[in-house]
């Protein structure tokens, strides 16, 4: 020991004996295999290798919107710990309970499928018989050819779910399904992520846009709807804290009072699925008040449009005898209809009558007809439908036209909805009026990050990487009716890969008893023997995030791009999505276009996007440090342009596509199963499932870390409804609807909105005594939604009742 | 708070040990020092209870030594006087040490016919004895954090069972000593565990009262529901059986009795019962009070 | 002045997501079923949070309880082996050598931020993570809270970030009727 250190030793009262303690204390904590003796493999694992520690920044991104880079300390061939990994802006330096527990209890679990297995009982049974990866892949590729010889090669199907946020993995079914020719089933709507879409894209012209989290610092009010992020994204909260000690007041509308309530100024519980009545009604009071940014209508967005009320339609030049297609407006100054572009002073109120094709018809500004339409939800009239008082909506509507900056945020919750979509449409358009798209501390915010742009702007030539051949695709949430049909073609084999199915989908029943009877073969690609596995024909071991030789991952809300690069090698005889099916696409005879490495594949990817933001990435620091941002500005405002890839290049709050559904104007639409709908006679309360912080969906719910905070799932309840039904709080219950029943325990807590049940989301059917939520869950289409885009499948969108078991 | 069984055994043979020891000392004190004459008979029956003191607190030490994570290193205690479980160690030690001592003297006394060194170790043991009982309360008591442990109704309930262990376990002895040698007639059994019994009501009746409105005054996190139940029922088993004898001595009026063995064999069960219940208790009410601050 | 390491945790930021305890659990091999850091609801729970209050005036929050290496700790007063010691920055830790494992000191301690170690046999807790410290690194809770609510440093350093806290924020400390005096201050 040197004199120095000697010193300072005795200064700090350490003898040398302590300092042989400490100093061997820490050099156990890099050396030690962490996982202890539950799970043997780690620890068989660590022994063999030898004593080096190397540390690895890779991602984790287990589909929880964080995308945290993750500093994996690797002795061997086992993670002994995780710390959390360096980022450009030391802000994103972040991790989780989740990604501390996937880390050390998930890639060593149990559970893990070793190796690939065939099926040695009936569909079900969970009786399995080990076979090699030839063996494997063999008898896939007959199989699949052999049904492509009887059925054509459009009844292949795959379906690659978000359980690992890599571009790889993520798209891998796209790009097999369409080298195959074989059916590629979407994933959009089926995970229920959908509605906000489908609201941002005909509004906005984007499938998503926010504001980054930092710009967040500097609003003076911030409203919440539907979004919990104090527990679906953890690791974000704080910019929101930073921006709370700034002196911004916090406003968060949900039916529970959620974590991310708790630390607002205001919570609203609102009734389940009627935020776009309370967007309404705030802007009844917005317009009665005269307190929307005229200006900003007339120059941004379709308020000055003139709107045929006969068809609904925008009127057009060529309606008046012109030959262009351009939009036409009232001109205050000269009062006549002119074309948008050569008005001075559009006017976006008032009545007109037009002479359209030689017939009188009367036009109004489309932002007149949304001054009708917010003229029906008075304070009063939102308040009977939202349940929040009127006074409150009042009040909320002043703050929010009459604070500057005030931003916005949207996420999940409200999306979960029949009529998600709706909502989603009707607080854009409620930030619209106010002016508050496009400008810094304010916005409407969804997402944002690089992992839609990237998805968004994959390269062609990457998922379609045969030439001459293209599969088919079918939206993941009409798999119910088509598989079981065979209509619009048959379906005769699926491959899931990244999907926890068997604990994610909706109507559990008929996905079991309907859907897969129909299916000759079933492959299931999975880490973890889940819920699911058990209907496979053959079960393939995938790697864990840890394992994969590299992966390029975007990120839900911010604007980095990062590699995700190897940490240990694969454990048993796992594989990645993409090496199985490389090996497969040779034996399938189309190999040749299919032998990039991972590596070389996220490289592509991001070289090749069409969207110049993630080309414009540089790759160079990516490769070596394994983060780069993506080609955009530290201070980027979305919108701050004002331009928008609408048709009209304007916010478009009128959609004149959506007249056959009574959508074109921003509307509320009672949800499918609500208190208001009859079904509530039997089945008066609304059954949401909502995510907590201890799991991303069903892969952390079997970590014991994770159950150690979290030890089984609990039906929250309010005192109120419990009291009617002679519930106590740690009753077992019965939940039922016409769908099915499950057993599970409560929580009465006064943190839920009477008349609403919850269970957070993701317990596997061996959490519960008996059944499983998911077979309450209903996928019912929306025609309108399909007409956008696709059906988002609602799961809080249900009805159900509750008795005591 | 997990109640720690290895604790409750070991410190209820500690305690029947010293209370005997005790009940033994005191006798050969108070016969052969006060009335200066040694009584052969009184003699014997303080042996017996010396010597039934010394194999029940090894045993009891021994036991509360299987409450330690590291049993090996249980030495590692001796120099920290600054802690009551080091205190209560040494005590032990120094009791057990006079027990035996005692147990030694015991036959040259007789052919000597001086008590005399026996009387004085005894003294000092019954010092000590009650020293480990009170270090052993003070490891509660000393706890601030659990409120119910920081009560001085700990250092009586103590005392109270140490006592009442020894009282019964001596009423036993004298009991099977009285029915094998009927000479011992100058005993007058019956008034001696009439005593025995109205001791035994007013100690247990006293310590519970003196627990309960101790607990009572704790704040309301402090105090523990489930204990209560327990507390009533050690109460009702322990102030049974001796009122049970009471009951039953004043209506005999004739001293042979070859019942007495059993009655009294009867009540120490019922006792120990209690004791061990008590003990108990001590775990059941430790609640250490809420961490959170109240939000509203 | 000697150093004083010490904690200030900020309720306001925290979310009770428990990332401090399973960070904790990893870093220090704690056992499963003990903890070193507890994150309590208003229940005094590690599980199933409720808040308090009538719907829908109700209030929520956590408090993250590690160790609160208290100047005047009972835990170091009552060993029987003089294992618990104090350093002279104020760390409160176990000599595994000659802790016996008789739980004196768990009962002893008002915060229950001691655990019996079921395979080690004796009595283990929080230490600051002393020997990530002692590198200059932050404690493992530190450097992984999510809502960057607790903050740690010397306070008794003006120009440490606690010192800062303690002195600018209304704080207080758990349990001040115990007069541990803990070197842990948390702002409500």
């Amino acid at each position: 020991m040197s004199q120095g250190l000697k010193n300072n030793n005795e200064k700090y009262g350490l003898t040398r004996r302590d300092f042989l303690k400490v100093s061997s204390m820490s050099a156990l904590a890099l050396t030690l295999p962490k996982s202890k003796d539950i799970f043997q493999a780690a620890k068989a694992n660590a022994a063999k290798e030898d004593d080096d520690v190397k540390v690895v920044r890779t991602v984790c991104a287990p589909n929880c919107t964080g995308s945290c880079a993750i500093n994996a300390y690797v002795k061997g061939n086992t993670i002994i710990k995780v710390e959390p990994g360096d980022f450009p802006d030391p802000a994103y330096k972040r991790i989780c309970l989740k990604g501390i527990s996937n880390a050390m209890q998930r890639v060593t679990h149990p559970d893990r499928i070793k190796y690939p297995m065939k099926r040695a009982g009936k569909r079900g049974e969970n009786k399995w018989e080990r076979i090699s990866w030839d063996e494997a892949l063999d008898t896939i590729a007959e199989k699949l050819t052999e049904i492509k010889e009887k059925y054509g090669a459009k009844a292949c199907s795959w379906m690659s779910m978000t359980g690992n946020y890599g571009i790889n993995a993520q798209l891998i079914a796209g790009r097999i399904a369409n080298s195959f020719g074989g059916t590629h089933i979407e994933n959009l709507g089926i995970m229920g992520d959908l509605a906000a879409n489908m609201a941002y894209i005909p509004a906005l012209g984007v499938l998503q846009e926010g504001h980054e989290w930092k710009d967040l610092k500097g609003s003076k009010l911030i409203i919440l709807f539907g979004c919990n992020y104090a527990e679906t994204a953890p690791v974000d909260m704080h910019f929101l804290f930073d921006a709370l000690e700034e002196g911004a007041k916090l406003v968060v509308i949900d039916p529970r009072y959620s974590r991310t309530a708790a630390k607002a100024d205001w919570w609203i519980p609102i009734r389940p699925g009627t935020d776009a009545a309370l967007a309404l009604g705030m802007m009844h009071v917005i317009f009665k008040e005269d307190l929307h940014d005229k200006d900003y209508i007339s120059k941004y967005t379709v308020g000055p449009f003139l709107v045929r009320t006969d068809t609904g339609k925008f009127v057009r030049e060529k309606d008046l005898g012109g030959n262009s297609e351009d939009y036409i407006v009232w001109d205050a100054n000269s009062n006549s209809a002119v074309k948008v572009q050569n008005s001075a002073s559009p006017a976006i109120t008032g009545s007109y009558t037009l002479t359209l094709n030689g017939r009188q018809v009367t036009c109004k500004p489309a932002f007149q007809l949304l001054v009708e339409e917010a003229e029906k939800y008075t304070p009063e009239k939102a308040s009977e439908i939202t349940e929040v008082p009127a006074e409150d909506i009042r009040k909320l509507a002043f703050m929010y036209a009459k604070t500057d900056p005030a931003a916005i945020r949207i996420s999940q919750g409200i999306q979960r909805y029949y009529q998600g979509h709706l909502s989603f449409r009707a607080i854009i358009t409620l930030g619209a009026v106010c002016g508050n798209i496009g400008k810094r501390h304010a916005g409407v915010s969804w997402a944002g990050g690089t992992l839609f742009k990237m998805i968004a702007a994959t390269p062609p030539e990457w998922l379609a990487p045969v030439p001459g051949v293209k599969g088919e695709k079918l939206p993941g949430t009409q798999l119910y009716d088509f598989i079981p049909s065979g209509k619009p073609w048959p379906i005769k084999s699926l491959w899931l890969l990244s999907y926890g199915m068997g604990t994610q989908a909706p109507e559990m029943d008929k996905l079991i008893n309907e859907v897969f009877p129909k299916l000759d073969f079933i492959i299931v690609s999975e880490q973890v023997f889940t819920p699911i596995t058990k209907y496979a024909d053959i079960v393939l071991p995938v790697t864990s995030y840890y394992e994969e030789e590299c992966d390029a991952v975007g990120a839900w809300s911010n604007l980095y791009v990062q590699f995700r690069k190897q940490a240990i090698k694969p454990l048993w005889e796992a594989k990645t999505d993409w090496d199985c099916m490389r090996e497969l696409a040779e034996r399938l005879g189309f190999g040749e276009y299919w032998n990039m490495t991972q590596q070389e594949s996220a490289e592509f990817v991001v070289k090749h996007a069409t969207d110049p933001i993630i080309s414009g990435t540089n790759i160079e620091e990516l490769r070596e440090k394994g983060v780069a941002r993506a080609a955009q500005p530290e201070d980027f405002i979305p919108f701050e342009d004002k331009k928008f890839n609408t048709p009209s290049g304007r916010i478009e709050f009128y959609l004149e596509n959506m007249t056959d559904f009574g959508e074109e104007n921003v509307v509320y639409q009672e949800p499918l199963e609500s208190h208001r709908t009859p079904k509530a006679q039997k089945y008066p309360l609304v059954f949401m499932n909502v995510r907590s912080v201890n799991t991303a969906h069903s892969q952390h719910v079997i970590l014991p870390w994770i159950n150690e905070v979290h030890p089984e799932p609990r039906l929250e309840i309010n005192p109120l409804d419990a009291k009617e039904r002679g519930i106590k709080d740690g009753d077992l219950v019965e939940v039922f609807n016409d769908r099915g029943k499950f057993k599970v325990k409560v929580i009465v807590t006064e943190g839920i909105k009477p008349g609403c049940v919850n269970l957070c989301q993701g317990w596997w059917p061996r959490h519960f005594p008996e059944g499983h939520y998911s077979y309450l869950l209903h996928m019912e289409l929306n025609p309108a939604q399909d007409a956008i885009m696709e059906t988002n499948y609602a799961p809080y969108d249900n009805l159900v009742e509750v008795k005591k078991a | 708070m997990a109640i720690e069984y290895a604790m409750v055994i070991g410190y209820f043979f500690i305690s029947m040990a010293i209370g005997l020891f005790c009940v033994g000392a005191v006798i050969d004190i108070w016969k052969i020092n006060v009335e200066r004459k040694a009584n052969h008979s009184l003699a014997h029956i303080s042996k017996l209870a010396i010597t039934t003191s010394l194999p029940l607190v090894i045993v009891g030490i021994l036991s509360t030594l299987f409450h330690l994570g590291k049993i090996g290193s249980f030495y590692n205690i001796i120099l920290n006087f600054s802690s009551w479980l080091t205190r209560e160690a040494w005590s032990a030690g120094i009791f057990t040490f006079c027990a035996f001592v005692c147990f030694l003297l015991w036959r040259s006394s007789v052919k000597t016919n001086n008590y005399r060194p026996r009387a004085i170790v005894g003294a000092v043991g019954i010092v000590f004895g009650i020293t480990t009982i009170f270090s052993m309360s003070m490891i509660y008591m000393s706890v601030k954090a659990i409120p119910a442990w920081n009560t001085d109704s700990i250092l009586y309930m103590n005392l109270a069972n140490a006592f009442l262990l020894g009282v019964f376990l001596f009423g036993i002895l004298l009991a099977f000593q009285y029915n094998k040698n009927k000479a011992d007639a100058e005993l007058d059994l019956l008034k001696i565990f009439t005593w025995i019994g109205l001791f035994a009501i007013i100690l247990v009746g006293a310590t519970f009262l003196i627990n309960q409105v101790q607990i009572s005054m704790l704040p309301d996190a402090a105090q523990s529901g489930s204990g209560f139940g327990l507390a009533i029922a050690r109460f009702s088993i322990g102030i049974l059986m001796p009122l049970l004898i009471v009951i039953y001595a004043l209506a005999k009026k004739e001293q042979k009795s070859s019942i007495f063995p059993a009655v009294f064999t009867a009540s120490f069960l019922f006792i120990i019962a209690g004791d061990i219940m008590s003990r108990m208790l001590h775990f059941i009410v430790a609640v250490n009070p809420p961490v959170i601050p109240p939000i509203f | 002045m000697s150093k004083r390491w010490g904690f200030v945790i900020n309720t306001k930021r925290c979310i009770g997501c428990r990332t401090c305890t399973v960070a904790c659990k990893m870093e220090n091999d704690v056992p499963l079923g003990e903890f070193r850091l507890k994150v309590l609801n208003p229940q005094n729970s590690m599980v199933f949070d409720k808040p308090e209050g009538k719907y829908p005036y109700t209030k929520l929050s956590w408090f993250t309880v590690p160790c609160q290496h208290c100047e005047e700790a009972p835990c170091v007063t009552v060993c029987p082996t003089g294992a618990s010691k104090i350093r002279d920055d104020g760390i409160v830790f176990v000599d595994e050598d000659k802790c016996i494992g008789c739980k004196y000191c768990v009962w002893s301690c008002p915060y229950d931020a001691r655990y019996f170690d079921q395979e080690k046999n004796i009595v283990d807790k929080c230490t600051m993570c002393m020997h990530r410290i002692d590198k200059g690194k932050q404690p493992m809770c530190v450097e992984v809270c999510p809502g960057r609510a607790i903050t740690f440093g010397d306070l008794n350093d003006p120009s440490s970030e606690v010192y800062k806290l303690v002195h600018s924020n209304p704080v207080r400390i758990l349990k001040p009727e115990q007069g541990t005096k803990p070197s842990v201050y948390y702002i409500i």
